[in-house]
């Protein structure tokens, strides 16, 4: 049995606010984009959740617990908003993406899973690839990427679904790979 | 949840992570909005926390500070912020895009009041007090039978003073309690961490029931009696230039005017006890000339030329034919143009197509502009008065507009915020959302308010900007506007109009017809005569050739920021408006003068001149001055031979664009001292096609050495230096990478002192 010995408590002297707002905005700011945030909404959420952290002495244990109680605050604010903006969510589904992420990003703020789908990119055949890019980069709608690839809708949005299944289970693969390592 | 997704398709995780690969989207900056967020409200610290919480917030005020120093007095002075905490999108300044919408997901009793909450109440108060002002008003019209009541703004801004509150008796109620003075609530014994500012804490908190602040221009006018002398010069560390310098001084023969520079650096050397540094040998200030006036290394012919001139007018003679000489006409225009659309519009601006802006087509009016020798003064007056098309080609093409079209937003406030800071060396930016802020007036005393932002903002209501849809040309013209007045909203929540009215006081017409007169135009005379110019031009110039400006920020006047060489400045920038604002004359005294000559080896009496840590910069060496990705490039576009008249601009635009950063950041990109940051590494940073070329060249190994050499540093390599690198190249299965490894790596190292660029202004 490990014994479980409290962190130090770190003297404020060194608390930083704006290098705590530098270390964990871009993690924080992925984690809520991975529960499912649009752009604007993660941005004003991962704001939201510093403001209310600085609000109060805040104690630095550790980065990772740092890291821990940012993700929270967050989450509630999430679901509090959801439930302000009336809209029904099943939370099972944000705690699934949670746990995808937690499994992706780990203590770290995403890096390694964004090297890895990049990596990851490599893999795909031009065609859905190039599905992937008009969706995510140029925002096209399905039936404009069917258009463009001269296929039906139906199967515009197969192609991309077969595609993300292989990017997610080579993602993984890779994330568990590092894991083992 | 992301509307654009289909259900089918949803997977938030890998969804997010594709966006942001791919490129569309990507992380915010959020730390400026945030500490702007947080000066805004009272820190409320808990009972029994105050221990603990002292030196956090102490922390946390210096963060505060740092980031928008106009917000932050000191502990015991009252902020400058209301008590409804975030005003609304039109009126917030400088934060993260999205700021709103998380004001408004704020958390009631959290020391933040939630703006979501704030606004339900106020719109039903504003209901009761809008039926209470209907009837009021009904009554009134009876009473007065037959007199009409005019509604129009203009009679709203009129009542009252300046203006009167829009939004009825809630109002009124939040303007009087939004305008009260808030406090940081500090713990006992914990001492703020910022000294008293006497100008601050002397002010008394601008009036929001009369609606009429005390002290309401940008630029000096006051109404208030002057502190004690005394008062204001404790909070200067140095004697800070008036900053109301003479202008229409008398015309000083350019020998004169370096003869004032020289006396200006000696008399602060002897002030602080320095030596300053041997002059530099001939060859170190070749290349530093070459650089600092043409943005290139020096080839070998001129080198050989430099070197056959007679020693003793040898560096005037180069200065003369670098700045004068028809030879490099062109390569001094385009040196310079590149320089000022850099520091106006930011390296990243302007070099994508989907962008209003056309960076193209800014360095091209910039660059026929610095041939033709046009002054400073007529050079600003076009980028804010221009109209036409943004890129060269189009029909009624004017590269100037792509100032504006580059600080475009839909309210104005980039353009205005740009305007003063970039032009006059004024941050106003802070000022968008909130009154009062300690001006660089020579009094001290002189505050900046919302309104004046405002009515500044009003000069810029006329612009119109169109995209043609099909040939993508941006066009920017005057239009009349739906309404003659600008509207903004107080933090307090209480609605206000604005008219154009220059810095100083001056009115202008307040018809936004088009018909009836141009507002831009009237605002660019004024800043072309303003004395603000051409001290910001000189000290971004001097900051150019000498690594460091006059004053740190450059573009940032007041007493918070005083000059190390206030009667230089003065001198230097009456002097350069007495000559016409000719940049040609300003390069020639700066390259001429003592400081550029020095070496820059420091010497053993002038250790202490070290702005690389941090220390005020008295310039007795020459600091040894990073070289821009522009002069990279250029550089390696002789030695690649590969050079043509007028550049290739696309290619160019491209490498330059390389040095973007993410994670916010957009403009005024700045340097940062070579030791502390290098270069983005070479698998970052594409390779450019003129490095290409020269890699694929039919040379042998060594020849490409020496090119590369020669690009960087100007000089040939070593012997040692030689085969050091042959030995590299020697087993490598990959040459070109390993070539480019020693480019970067030339680019890197301390000799040449290319740096990695970053925006942090």
């Amino acid at each position: 049995m490990v014994e479980m010995k409290p962190a130090g408590l770190p003297s404020t002297m060194g608390f930083d606010p704006l290098k705590l707002i530098q270390d964990h905005q871009l993690g924080l700011w992925r984690y809520l984009r991975a529960l499912g945030c649009a752009r604007e909404v993660a941005d004003d959420l991962a704001q939201e959740t510093f403001l209310i952290v600085l609000q109060r002495p805040f104690q630095d244990y550790s980065e990772v617990a740092t890291r821990a109680y940012l993700r929270k605050v967050a989450y509630n604010l999430l679901v509090t908003q959801q439930r302000r903006a009336g809209r029904v969510v099943a939370v099972e589904n944000i705690e699934q993406y949670e746990r995808d992420w937690n499994r992706w990003a780990g203590d770290g703020d995403g890096e390694d899973a964004l090297r890895a789908l990049r990596g990851c990119l490599k893999v795909l055949g031009p065609r859905a690839l190039h599905a992937l890019k008009m969706r995510f980069e140029e925002r096209r709608s399905r039936q404009e990427i069917a258009d463009a690839l001269q296929m039906t809708e139906h199967g515009a949005k197969n192609l991309m679904q077969r595609a993300k299944k292989k990017l997610r289970d080579c993602v993984e693969g890779k994330i568990s790979e590092s894991a083992d390592a | 949840m992301n509307p654009r997704m289909p259900d089918d398709d949803r997977d938030p995780v890998l969804d997010a992570c594709l966006e942001e690969v791919l490129g569309v989207v990507q992380p915010p900056d959020l730390a400026p909005g945030i500490l702007r967020a947080l000066a805004r409200h009272p820190i409320e610290i808990e009972p029994g926390a105050a221990e603990s919480g002292g030196l956090w917030i102490r922390s946390l005020g210096d963060a505060v500070d740092a980031a928008c120093p106009d917000l932050s007095g000191d502990g015991d002075v009252a902020w400058p912020a209301p008590a409804i905490p975030i005003a609304n999108g039109r009126s917030h300044a400088g934060g993260p895009a999205r700021s709103t919408e998380s004001d408004r997901m704020s958390a009631a009793g959290r020391g933040i009041p939630s703006p979501t909450t704030e606004r339900r109440t106020r719109s039903w108060v504003g209901y009761a007090a809008a039926l209470t002002v209907f009837v009021v008003a009904s009554v009134g019209i009876v009473a007065w039978h037959g007199r009409s009541w005019d509604a129009s703004p203009d009679r709203v801004a009129a009542g009252g003073g300046d203006s009167t509150e829009a939004s009825g008796g809630d109002g009124a109620r939040a303007g009087s309690s939004g305008a009260r003075p808030l406090r940081r609530r500090m713990p006992d014994g914990v001492r703020p961490a910022r000294a008293a500012d006497p100008n601050l804490a002397a002010t008394p908190p601008a009036d929001a029931d009369s609606g009429n602040p005390p002290l309401d221009t940008p630029f000096g006018k006051t109404t208030e009696p002057s502190l004690p002398a005394s008062a204001t010069a404790s909070s200067r560390p140095l004697d800070a230039p008036p900053l109301d310098a003479p202008s229409g001084s008398e015309v000083l023969p350019a020998e004169a005017v370096i003869a004032g520079i020289d006396a200006g650096l000696r008399e602060s050397w002897s002030r602080h006890a320095l030596v300053p540094s041997e002059r530099a040998s001939d060859d170190a200030w070749c290349r530093r000339a070459f650089v600092g006036l043409l943005g290139r290394t020096p080839k070998d012919a001129e080198w050989a030329a430099f070197r056959a001139a007679p020693p003793e007018t040898r560096r005037a003679a180069l200065v003369e034919r670098l700045v004068r000489g028809a030879e490099y006409a062109d390569e001094f225009a385009r040196h310079w143009a590149t320089f000022w659309a850099e520091s106006w519009i930011g390296r990243p601006s302007g070099a994508r197509s989907s962008e209003l802006a056309s960076r193209d087509g800014f360095e091209a009016y910039l660059r026929e502009a610095f041939a033709a020798d046009r002054p400073f003064d007529a050079i600003v007056r076009e980028v804010i008065a221009a109209n036409g098309t943004s890129s060269p080609g189009s029909p009624s093409f004017n590269g100037a507009v792509n100032f504006l079209l580059a600080h475009h937003n839909a309210d104005g406030t980039e353009a205005t915020s740009a305007m003063t800071r970039l032009l006059l060396g004024r941050r106003f930016q802070c000022i968008q959302c909130h009154d009062a802020k300690s001006d660089g007036s020579s009094d001290g005393r002189t505050l900046l308010t919302q309104r004046a932002f405002w009515e500044l903002n009003a000069f810029f209501g006329q612009i119109g900007i169109d995209r043609d849809p099909v040939s993508k040309v941006v066009r920017l013209e005057d239009r009349d506007m739906a309404s003659d007045a600008t509207f903004f909203e107080q933090s307090d929540g209480v609605k206000r109009v604005a008219y154009p009215v220059l810095p100083g006081g001056t009115p202008i017409a307040r018809s936004g017809r088009v018909a009836d007169g141009r507002r831009r135009e009237t605002l660019a005379q004024w800043v072309a005569r303003s004395d603000d110019l051409p001290r910001t031009v000189v000290n971004r110039v001097w900051a150019h050739l000498f690594g460091y400006g006059l004053t740190q920020p450059i573009d940032d006047w007041g007493p918070h920021n005083p000059a190390t060489h206030p009667e230089l400045l003065n001198m230097v920038s009456s002097q350069f408006a007495a000559h016409g604002s000719h940049l040609k004359d300003l390069v020639e005294w700066l390259a001429l003068c003592d400081a550029f000559q020095r070496s820059e080896e420091p010497s053993e009496g002038n250790l202490a001149d070290a702005p690389e840590r941090g220390e005020l910069p008295w310039f007795s060496r020459y600091y040894p001055k990073p070289a821009r990705p522009a002069t990279a490039l250029d550089s390696l576009r002789w030695v690649a031979e590969a050079r043509r008249r007028g550049g290739n601009q696309v290619d160019r635009s491209t490498f330059l664009a390389q040095f973007a950063v993410q994670m916010g950041r957009p403009h005024a990109a700045r340097l940062i001292p070579a030791d502390e940051r290098r270069l983005p590494q070479s698998d970052r940073v594409e390779h450019h096609a003129m490095l290409r070329r020269l890699l694929d060249a039919a040379l042998d190994p060594a020849e490409k050495i020496r090119h590369l050499h020669l690009a960087a540093l100007g000089r040939r390599p070593s012997k040692a230096e030689l085969d050091q690198c042959l030995a590299m190249l020697g087993d490598a299965r990959q040459p070109d990478i390993v070539l480019n490894d020693i480019w970067w790596a030339l680019l890197n190292s301390q000799e040449t002192g290319v740096l990695a660029y970053w925006s942090g202004e």
